[in-house]
């Protein structure tokens, strides 16, 4: 509430990204850095865990990508947005670490449900929880499957426009690619995911009180 | 029929068209059952996405804290000012208004945050140099002394075999000096007897020499 009233002046004197970036860059603010930190933590931390599937690892990548931000601020060009800069190198770090988990062939999507729910915090269902909260974690975890299923130039468009709600332009823009090349991805990974998807939820729905429900591994065929 | 693209259903189904547009996909996909599969399959797709929720934890920022609250208190400070002055004030250019109190407002805080930190820490700096450098001192003092009174006490320890054996020395080159004393005088009383007894035979050659030369 107290935002709401504040909000007029706090957005007179608010530095737009771009504005505490050039901070950080001709004066070393420290304090402009803590508050890039602050606004983009999240989309960057989301971006990091989706595109490898941990939510350990996407906070660590987050981390890395801030510190990598500030350690480069002299190669900033004040000319493009912040958040576009922001993006490429979160993205980037996410490209590499995926490079070397594939060397380490780390990514085992034959984990079984336990393993599978230690890198999803949020959806750890606990014993006591009643069965729709446990069908609605498991639903996730095949999201998190399926994702990770997807070929990489699709699944960032597909964390990008969905989860993080850019626009297709702002994506193209991130990615250096047409955006007619984004549509394109874009429809191709909803095809895909829809694939992957649709048969897997529609095992986890709400069983009849006789049904006992499959593995997941059973009804994700992928 | 024309089928819109892949591309303009994407950009239908995340609200990316112009109204106009928007209005003529709609009128399509009522009459296409291909669109209708297509545009319904895309979005159970999105549906589904949406089940993956992430919550967000803060990264750690353990820097600046203090000078954040200082710095919001003043912003927000400064902000009531000029809202109240800004409504009681006549009419003002509003951007050379701004960018002056943005510009003031940014020095004043730097000074502020500066000053504060010197007085807070300026202080409490100055004390600790004070102390530690009379802790120093004491211990510097100390440790000079228990040196000194070390090294002379070793030193004293190493000579005193050296003063044990000068004084033996001494004590034997003394007898030493009281048998050669001895020696010399005995030597010297021999060699008077000696050249005694020279002359006497010396003597008695001389009137032995003369006995035989009467004789003849």
């Amino acid at each position: 509430m107290s935002g709401s009233i504040l909000s007029p002046f706090t957005a007179l004197f608010s530095m737009t990204d771009e504005q505490a970036m050039w901070r950080v860059q001709m004066h070393d603010d420290v304090e402009a850095f803590a508050r890039l930190v602050r606004r983009w933590e999240g989309p960057i931390q989301r971006l990091c865990t989706r595109m490898t599937g941990d939510s350990h690892r996407g906070e660590d990548l987050a981390q890395e990508a801030f510190v990598r931000v500030f350690a480069r601020r002299k190669e900033y060009q004040p000319r493009g947005r912040f958040s576009t800069f922001l993006w490429r190198v979160a993205m980037n770090l996410c490209y590499d670490e995926l490079r070397k988990i594939n060397r380490r062939s780390e990514i085992s999507l034959h984990q079984d449900g336990e393993e599978a729910m230690d890198g999803l915090d949020s959806l750890a269902v606990d014993e006591s929880a009643p069965d729709a909260r446990l069908v609605e974690g498991e639903r996730a975890e095949l999201v998190r499957r399926a994702l990770l299923r997807l070929p990489q130039p699709y699944r960032v468009v597909v964390i990008l426009r969905h989860y993080e709600n850019l626009k297709f332009r702002e994506i193209a823009d991130v990615l250096e690619i047409p955006e007619g090349t984004v549509k394109s991805r874009m429809a191709e990974a909803l095809t895909r995911l829809h694939q992957l998807l649709t048969p897997a939820i529609a095992e986890k729905e709400p069983p009849s009180p006789r049904k006992q429900p499959k593995r997941i591994e059973e009804s994700l065929v992928l | 029929m024309n089928h819109p693209t892949r591309e303009e259903w994407l950009s239908y189904l995340y609200d990316e068209l112009p109204g106009a547009t928007k209005a003529e996909l709609v009128q399509h996909l009522d009459s296409c059952p291909a669109c209708r599969k297509s545009v319904s399959e895309w979005q159970s797709a999105m549906g589904s996405l949406d089940r993956w929720k992430l919550p967000t934890r803060s990264l750690p920022l353990f820097f600046l804290q203090p000078a954040l609250k200082w710095a919001v208190a003043a912003v927000f400070a400064v902000g009531l000012g000029y809202g109240f002055g800004r409504f009681s004030a006549p009419a003002a250019k509003v951007e050379t208004l701004r960018a002056g109190i943005e510009n003031s407002l940014r020095a004043s805080l730097e000074t502020e945050i500066e000053t504060r930190l010197r007085e807070k820490y300026g202080r409490q700096f100055n004390t600790l140099l004070a102390n530690a450098e009379a802790r120093l001192m004491d211990r510097m003092d100390t440790l000079a002394a228990q040196t000194v009174r070390a090294s002379v006490e070793q030193t004293q320890g190493m000579l005193s075999p050296y003063n044990d054996a000068l004084k033996n020395f001494d004590t034997r080159l003394r007898q030493q000096g009281t048998e050669i004393g001895a020696l010399r005088q005995d030597t010297e009383r021999m060699a008077l007897l000696t050249e005694v007894g020279f002359r006497r035979n010396e003597q008695q050659l001389v009137r032995l020499a003369n006995f035989n030369t009467l004789q003849e």
